[in-house]
């Protein structure tokens, strides 16, 4: 893997940052979220990793996907890690500024292929929690809300949450369920949760490890998880994101 | 025409009652940080505050006394994380919370601004948000008979926002990402609006496409410069970025966010006098680059 920070020229003038095992973890949970969108699709994409999943679907593997934001922002450009859904970076490069209203109208109707996602927990049933935790020792912490998660789990066509290498995000119960699995409608509701060792379905109900990178060994993922899923009989192996792509990943998260 | 121009300090005097519901415009961008230091400086009190997704300031009215109760559907601060002064002042009572979704209050406004009693939404069916939510009941679809959620009206008694320009008579211009402005405002009874410049009514005619806000509904119009610091505003300025990053770590004890409020609000008699007192080159370093 190439780490040294001063080769590529093709950074339109941005700051090329040193890579670090923080920068290759994100990259690595975003490029096996990235692998499940398919090219021209529409994605209503949430705050923190699910933009990184964004940005390396559209630089790497599906250049005419269309990206909204839930301020309103549509037809982004997300070269550049935005801190909120309005953010000016975002905003500039978004060739329609809608309306709140517009971009949850699309998702009610239907319209969004994909809703990105992170959350502070997932549980085995593909609940969402980004409410409130509960310590060890019964004491809650109160975290800043659904905002519109709630509403992309329950209307997106298909939901994919991506999440960091933390067993304690990964629970068979969430504390408390912002974003139920309960789509409306035939909607899908959450397909899937990827971090940066692997990818675990929801086909069945339950996660199933489906895929994992090629330096990765399925039974320790499963194990250092706190919860109850099984190994894939089909399990793939993917060869982890390097190169380019993760100093691509290096320039988007320095340059907020 | 009526002119409407005032000063925040006689804008929210006249048109901020205590135990009002206010709508807070900006989403993310142009959110009117002057208008909410005069609400403070004014000392205004038991306000209900409804908002989508709820920045940073809405630490400034909680930490400042202004307000009784929060709508939300989010809060804290974006991309940094969480309120420490709104998670504070719910835990011990003295702020009601009611947490939904971005999309519900959204609804909410917007059958407030149609002027309807509720819309209909699958959303808020189930999960930890669903029955714990004021204002939100189950119905049966006349037609289909299937079950929806209805999300009731809601008509803030004021909106407070800040914006590119305006003529004096409040046609405001706003551009940029509007988020849930232009709903929130137009559900509400009444617009104060404070702007970066005023302009003459003939050069609104050269670009009434760029006029969001009806001059019939807005009753202030207030002119301040960089009214939206420290947030942005799309081709004016760029939001002051040490400042929010700061800001989650700069109030995690109370005794830190008094100093906050005494050095930002009380030890000044308006919001130049803020400005002012900001370090010399700052509002010059985040001028607006198209980049």
């Amino acid at each position: 893997m190439n780490t040294n920070s001063e080769s590529s020229d093709k950074n339109n003038g941005l700051e090329k940052p040193l890579i670090t095992d923080e920068i290759i973890s994100q990259a690595r949970a975003a490029f096996m979220a990235a692998r499940e969108i398919k090219d021209y699709q529409t994605l209503f994409v949430g705050i923190g990793l699910p933009c990184l999943v964004a940005h390396l679907s559209q630089s790497f593997l599906s250049p005419n996907c269309h990206l909204i934001f839930e301020s309103g922002l549509m037809e982004v450009a997300c070269e550049t890690q935005p801190l909120s859904t309005a953010s000016a970076n975002i905003a500039k490069t978004a060739k329609m500024h809608g309306s709140m209203l517009d971009v949850f109208s699309m998702l009610q109707r239907g319209e969004i292929d994909v809703g990105l996602l992170s959350a502070a927990q997932i549980d085995i049933h593909g609940h969402l929690n980004s409410s409130r935790l509960t310590t060890k020792s019964g004491k809650t912490l109160s975290l800043p809300g659904s905002g519109g998660a709630h509403d992309i789990t329950v209307l997106a066509n298909k939901v994919i949450a991506v999440m960091p290498s933390d067993p304690r995000r990964f629970v068979n119960d969430v504390d408390f369920i912002t974003s139920p699995n309960s789509p409306y409608g035939n909607r899908e509701g959450v397909a899937g949760v990827a971090m940066p060792d692997a990818y675990f379905s929801f086909d069945t109900g339950r996660p199933i490890l489906q895929k994992i990178y090629s330096d990765r060994n399925a039974d320790s993922i499963n194990e250092s998880l706190n919860w109850d899923s099984q190994i894939s009989d089909s399990l793939e192996i993917v060869n982890p994101p390097e190169g380019d792509l993760i100093e691509r990943a290096g320039i988007f998260l320095k340059n907020s | 025409m009526i002119d409407k121009v005032m000063t925040a300090q006689q804008a929210v005097k006249k048109y901020i009652h205590n135990s009002d519901t206010v709508f807070i415009g900006g989403f993310g961008h142009a959110i009117p940080f002057a208008i909410a230091h005069e609400m403070v400086r004014q000392k205004k009190h038991s306000l209900h505050l409804a908002k989508t997704g709820a920045d940073i300031i809405f630490d400034l009215l909680v930490a400042g006394g202004c307000a009784s109760r929060l709508s939300c559907g989010w809060y804290g601060n974006p991309g940094i994380g969480i309120s420490n002064i709104i998670s504070k002042a719910v835990a011990s009572g003295e702020l009601a919370l009611t947490e939904s979704t971005n999309f519900s209050m959204m609804l909410r406004l917007h059958a407030g601004k149609l002027g309807v009693p509720f819309i209909p939404s699958p959303i808020l069916a189930d999960g930890d948000l669903a029955g714990s939510v004021d204002g939100i009941k189950t119905i049966k679809c006349p037609f289909t008979e299937a079950q929806y959620q209805a999300h009731s009206a809601l008509n803030p008694d004021v909106a407070i926002i800040h914006a590119q320009r305006s003529d004096m008579n409040g046609n405001v211009q706003l551009w940029g990402s509007v988020g849930d402005t232009i709903e929130g405002c137009e559900a509400s009874q009444k617009i104060i609006c404070s702007v970066e410049e005023i302009c003459e009514s003939e050069e609104i005619l050269l670009c009434p496409h760029l006029t969001k806000l009806p001059a019939h509904k807005v009753v202030a119009v207030i002119k301040q410069p960089f009214g939206a610091y420290p947030s942005y505003l799309h081709d004016y300025y760029q939001r002051d970025e040490k400042y929010y990053a700061e800001h989650t770590s700069d109030t995690k004890v109370s005794l830190k966010s008094d100093e906050w409020l005494q050095t930002s609000v009380f030890d000044h008699n308006d919001f130049d006098s803020y400005l002012n007192s900001l370090p010399g080159t700052l509002l010059d370093q985040l001028a607006w680059s198209k980049s």
